[in-house]
Parts: structure tokens; C-alpha cells; sequence
């Protein structure tokens, strides 16, 4: 059962915008606790009323505790936290870890190009995820982390952006800047005068001037910046560590599951498991034909009791959602053989009509979890 | 167009770019390269033949696939007087690592490549008459059209603030660009998209309108009214379509949604407008076929408003 996935350290909840990834963490996480995990759920992107339905006062920066009543705790060793990823925060403290000296601190954040970088450095978002994984994963104080993502239009993203940072820092263009010089920016390299000549072209002086002030003043991070990267990347292969694919039973999520699935692979990472949600179901077993004959049959034996105008319109809402039901189900079955998983690894996640962002939502979510 | 990732706004932007090329215009529809969404929905034969330029693949559409790596290739061929060093400093290691993580280059050259098509004439007229964006979702478009600030904060002079400077005019200018969102009639959409148009209000970028698409029908029937009837419908033998609990759980599934949806309707119509709905096709939106369908519901709606 899918509770296997519990006895890992870290769940990383992957996939693209509006399947629910975030509310489905939320409710990994319940279960972990209730089955006596000290557990820490990390949100990105969370709705506003997902801190009510857990009972915390808000989605901050700071672990909140979520009230035994909601986990309804099978062992009393179980706990829940909640918190939401602040980005600007997570940078910020990472330069004030490592620059003891408030005089250059002060200079890095003032540096335009760092408020810039922060704000819109590419992979930034998932890198601070990453990055606060590390940072609570190595404080040992969680028996698991479910770590939620933003929504990417690639889930790659995610495990990109330590790659993208590192080549950033090792891609041989800081050394050209930081090499010490008279104007500070020209080298007597054949290779990199002219990828110099040609960037103050398009960029202009100024513009190199800033940067080079501010890899000067970053420099004592960089060490910092790439064990660190690289500690994450290592975290993010290891067996203790699962990826959680949430796709939704459209056909363009059908595509983007099944090419991240091979990109896991591809990257060494575990595949704890995939979640298909939001799918429409037929309140009873297999739906139903739609077709043609199908419908007037059905408008048949509905009219006497309801009249030609009633059995019609009937007959329309049924056909509407069995074509619907059996359309998810052929994407969810698509989904399930193209990626190669076991049942215990699958699951299927009705469409719920009610409101999930409340307690009652939460445990309907989880019993279809876990069931 | 942009909206919350899931909603839709591929098929939408596709189905309305077809909607206009159907009435007469010339209209470009250009996607980004590295998402895979546009050339599987519009089942591109080649899709590399639309990366390079814009490609025509009904009459008066054509499509391109934005490549920020095509298109700084294109920046650099003109910005630099030496020839082949543009290929050069492209293929240093260097240059491309900081292409990778710094601010915005890639959205900016993407930018600038569609503001250089905007401005593109043939003929005496513009070559387009309308260029619709799919652009990526909500976080990501605003930081996309926000880049040219961006830049303009960080670069103070030279070719590269020009640019950013011609995109910013575009983009800010309310008769040249403006913004579609597409959202679900759903709480997480709805509250995304207020927050999307206050977030398009600070850069400023024109809202054109707002497009609610999946718009389930209203069934036309009232459940509790229905069920003494329902009762009398013979469970044993019913056709698949025709059992009754099935029917009854489906209707008010169905109640349910379309209560829902009217609710956050009404929550986004109090703070935006124009709103407009997009109905839900029974049948499912696949491949081109589906595009045209789209593309003729909205014919469809239009008229009707119209009327």
C-alpha cells in the first residue's frame, strides 16, 4: 500500500500547476504523523484557507504546530508542522550565515544585482527549497519532511536548479571577474577577452562593473554555495528520499507525467510513487456506454416515470460525466503502464465535490490515500 | 494569455488565435519552445521548422515556438560588429552559465523577438494583426513582464537597455498589448487570478478580459424535486446510462459543481470584468480537430453576445 511510502525520510511532492500538489503534501503529511512520524510538511504555494483546515493560525516562515485532533494520532510519538517557503528569506540567510562581517553584508544587500538575482534568479524558488530541505534535514529534528514544490511548467525544474546554480558559480565566468586586475574586468586570456569585448557590448560597462562588485562581495558564499548544492543533490538520490508525481487525467498531463517519470529515472532518483487526482468517477463500477444507441435506450426506460423533456436532459448529465469518468480512467490506466509502476505505487484520487480545504476534506483525502 | 497552470490556457489561446485567422486576420501564435504544449496540441509535423521563424499552418495562422536561444543568437548576430563572434561567446562555457542563472536574458530576448514581429511589416501594413502569447502561468508571466524593469533597474546604458526600453513601451502600451486571463470557475484559480490582475496592474499591463473556461452546464433539472420519480424508475435491468442511483449520485454531483462554480463566478464578476465563460466540451478536446472546435464554440458565444 502506499503507506510504504511513509517509511521514507523525505517525500518530495512533484508536478505541474493545479493538480493539487500542495493540499495532497498537506495530507501525506497527516497520515506520517498519525502513524507516529514526527513530521514537518514545507508548502510553497499554499491556499489561505489550507491553514484553517490544518488548525494553525498561518503558513509562515516559522513551523507551526498542527492540534492532535486533526492528525487523530495513532501513536502519541506523532506530530505535524507546517510551514510555507519564503524565498527572499531563505537567500538572505544564507548570505548572513556565511558573511560574519556586517560591513559587506550590508554592501550584498544593497547590490543591485543581488536584489535582482533573488528575486528572479532562475531555478531561485526551487533552489530555496532545496536549500531549506538541506538546512532542516541536516538539524536530524523530523522523522520525515514532506517537501511540496513550486508549480513548474516543468517538474524538472526542481531538480535542475542545484545544477543551474552550480554552473552558474563554476562556469569560469565569475574567475574571469574576480581575477584581480587594474580595471578589475579585462584578462590577457585569448578566449575570454573576446567573450568580455563582446558582453560589454551588449551589456555596457557599467552593467559588469556592478556584477563584479558583487561576486567581490560574494565571494566568501561561493564556497558555502556549492557544498551545499551539492549535499542536496546527493540528498535528493538517496533511497531514504521519494519523489511523489501528482498529475492530473487530462491528456497534456498525461504527456508531462510520463516525460518526468523518465527523467527521474534518468537522474537516479526514487519514484515513490504517482497520484492521479481530480479524476471523475461513475458512482457505480465501470461507466457506461455513451454512445448513441447507449442514450436512447437509457431515454427509453427513463421516460415513463420522468417525461421525454426530463429523461432527456437526465440522460445528457449522465452521458456528460460517464464520458468524463471513462476518459480519466483511460489517462490514469495510460499513465500506470507508460511509467511502469506497481499498484501499491499508484493511486487514484476521485474529483471531490465538496470543499477539500477542511478538516473533513483533508481526511477524505487521506483515507483515499491510504486506504 | 496566462492564467493558473491546469486551466487551460494552450487550448484557449490556440482556439481563439484560430477564432481571429477564421474572421479575416493575420495572426501569429507563438508559444515557448521548451514547453511541449503547443506543438502537441496543434500536432506539429515539424516542430523545429516553427523555431526558427513563424510558420503557417492554417490560412492566415501561423505559429512560432519562442527559443531564447535562437533568438539571442539572432540579438547578438546584429549587436556585434565582428562576424562570428556572436557564435563565439555563445558557445563559451562561460557565457552560457551566466546566460543560465541570471535575471530574465531569456525572457528579455524572447520579449524582444516578438516586439521586433510586432513592429515587422509586409506590404505596406503590419505583417501581423494580431500576435496572441501563450504565455507561461500566472508567477512565471508576471516575472516575464516584468523583466524589461528589470533589466532597466540593472543595465544603464547600451543596446541591451534599448531593448528592454522598446519592450517596456510595448508591453505598457494599453493599444498595443493587453492581457487575457483564463481561469476555472474554482477557489485556487479565482483567487489566483485577483491576484494575477493586481500583479498586471503594477507593471502596468492592460487586463483585456477574463476567460472562465470548463464551464459545466447547468443540468435544467432539481434533484430533490426529481426523486419520487427517481424512485419509481426500475433499478433491475436499466441500461447502463438509465440506473437510478447511479443517475441520482451523478445529478447531484453535477448540482454541486455548477453551485460551486456560480459562487466563484460571481466572486471574480464583483472585481473584474469583462468576465466571459467558455462551456466544458462533452467530447474530449484532443489534437487540432479539438482546437477547431473550440474555435467554434466561441463563434458560437460570440454571436450570441453579439445578439
Amino acid at each position: 500500500m502506499s503507506a510504504r511510502w511513509l517509511e521514507r525520510s523525505v517525500l518530495v511532492t512533484v508536478g505541474t500547476g493545479g493538480v493539487g500538489k500542495t493540499t495532497l503534501a498537506a495530507a501525506i503529511a497527516l497520515e506520517g504523523a498519525a502513524r507516529g512520524r514526527r513530521t514537518l510538511v514545507l508548502t510553497i504555494d499554499p491556499a489561505r484557507r489550507l491553514a484553517q483546515a490544518l488548525g494553525v493560525r498561518s503558513l509562515d516562515h516559522e513551523p507551526q504546530q498542527v492540534p492532535a485532533d486533526r492528525i487523530g494520532a495513532v501513536s502519541p510519538r506523532g506530530a505535524l508542522f507546517a510551514m510555507m517557503l519564503d524565498t527572499k528569506r531563505t537567500f538572505d540567510g544564507i548570505v548572513e550565515r556565511f558573511t560574519p562581517d556586517p560591513e559587506l553584508r550590508r554592501r550584498i544587500f544593497a547590490n543591485r544585482i543581488y536584489q535582482q538575482l533573488t528575486d528572479a534568479l532562475s531555478g531561485s524558488r526551487e533552489y530555496s527549497a532545496l536549500e531549506k530541505l538541506a538546512e532542516i534535514h541536516a538539524a536530524g529534528e523530523y522523522d520525515l519532511i514532506v517537501l511540496d514544490t513550486p508549480p513548474a511548467a516543468h517538474a524538472l525544474d526542481f531538480l535542475d536548479a542545484p545544477r543551474r546554480v552550480l554552473g552558474f558559480l563554476d562556469g569560469g565566468f565569475l574567475e574571469i571577474l574576480l581575477r584581480p586586475s587594474r580595471t578589475g574586468l579585462r584578462l590577457f586570456r585569448f578566449g575570454s577577452e573576446l567573450t568580455l569585448r563582446g558582453l560589454e557590448r551588449i551589456t555596457g560597462l557599467a552593467f559588469l562593473g556592478d556584477l563584479s562588485e558583487f561576486f567581490g562581495a560574494f565571494e566568501a558564499l561561493l564556497g558555502g554555495f556549492r557544498e551545499r548544492a551539492q549535499l542536496v543533490a546527493e540528498l535528493l538520490r538517496r533511497p531514504a528520499c521519494g519523489f511523489v508525481l501528482i498529475a492530473g487525467p487530462d491528456p497534456e498531463q498525461v504527456r508531462r507525467a510520463v516525460a518526468f517519470s523518465n527523467r527521474l529515472r534518468q537522474e537516479r532518483v526514487h519514484l515513490a510513487g504517482v497520484v492521479v487526482n481530480r479524476m471523475r468517477t461513475w458512482p457505480s463500477g465501470r461507466p457506461p456506454d455513451t454512445g448513441v444507441e447507449a442514450r436512447k435506450d437509457a431515454q427509453r426506460w427513463l421516460e415513463p416515470a420522468l417525461g421525454a423533456e426530463r429523461a432527456a436532459r437526465l440522460v445528457e448529465v449522465a452521458r456528460r460525466h460517464a464520458g468524463a469518468a471513462r476518459r480519466d480512467a483511460e489517462h490514469a490506466e495510460h499513465i500506470e503502464k507508460s511509467i511502469g509502476l506497481a499498484p501499491h505505487e499508484m493511486r487514484r484520487i476521485p474529483l471531490l465535490a465538496e470543499d477539500i480545504h477542511t478538516p473533513r476534506g483533508l481526511r477524505r483525502l487521506r483515507a483515499r490515500l491510504f486506504r | 494569455m496566462t492564467g493558473k497552470g491546469g486551466t487551460g490556457r494552450t487550448s484557449v489561446a490556440s482556439a481563439l488565435a484560430l477564432h481571429a485567422a477564421r474572421a479575416g486576420e493575420r495572426v501569429l501564435l507563438a508559444g515557448s519552445a521548451s514547453d511541449g504544449a503547443l506543438p502537441a496540441l496543434l500536432e506539429l509535423a515539424d516542430p523545429d521548422a516553427a523555431r526558427q521563424q513563424p510558420l503557417e499552418i492554417e490560412p492566415g495562422l501561423s505559429v512560432l515556438l519562442l527559443s531564447p536561444e535562437t533568438a539571442l543568437a539572432e540579438y547578438l548576430d546584429l549587436q556585434l560588429p565582428i562576424a562570428g563572434l556572436g557564435k563565439r561567446l555563445l558557445a563559451s562555457r562561460a557565457f552560457a552559465a551566466f546566460l543560465d542563472a541570471a535575471p530574465g536574458w531569456r525572457d528579455l530576448v524572447a520579449l524582444g523577438k516578438l516586439c521586433q514581429l510586432e513592429q515587422e511589416r509586409a506590404g505596406g501594413r503590419p505583417r501581423f494583426d494580431r500576435i496572441v502569447l501563450d504565455a507561461p502561468a500566472t508567477g512565471h508571466a508576471l516575472s516575464l513582464l516584468s523583466t524589461p524593469q528589470v533589466v532597466l533597474d540593472v543595465v544603464r546604458m547600451g543596446p541591451l537597455r534599448r531593448v528592454a526600453e522598446a519592450v517596456r513601451e510595448l508591453l505598457t502600451d494599453r493599444r498595443r498589448t493587453q492581457c487575457i486571463l483564463v481561469t476555472l470557475a474554482e477557489e485556487l484559480p479565482v483567487r489566483e487570478t485577483l491576484e494575477l490582475a493586481a500583479g498586471l496592474r503594477r507593471i502596468p499591463v492592460a487586463l483585456g478580459s477574463v476567460l472562465v473556461n470548463r464551464r459545466e452546464p447547468d443540468p435544467g433539472l432539481d434533484l430533490a424535486e426529481l426523486r419520487p420519480a427517481l424512485a419509481r424508475i426500475p433499478a433491475r435491468g436499466a441500461p447502463g446510462l438509465a440506473r437510478p442511483r447511479a443517475l441520482g449520485a451523478a445529478l447531484a454531483f453535477q448540482e454541486l459543481r455548477c453551485a460551486q462554480q456560480r459562487h466563484w463566478l460571481a466572486a471574480l464578476e464583483r472585481e473584474l470584468s469583462p468576465v466571459r465563460s467558455i462551456p466544458d466540451l462533452v467530447d474530449p478536446l484532443e489534437g487540432r480537430q479539438g482546437v477547431h472546435r473550440l474555435a467554434d464554440r466561441l463563434a458560437e458565444s460570440s454571436a450570441e453576445a453579439a445578439r
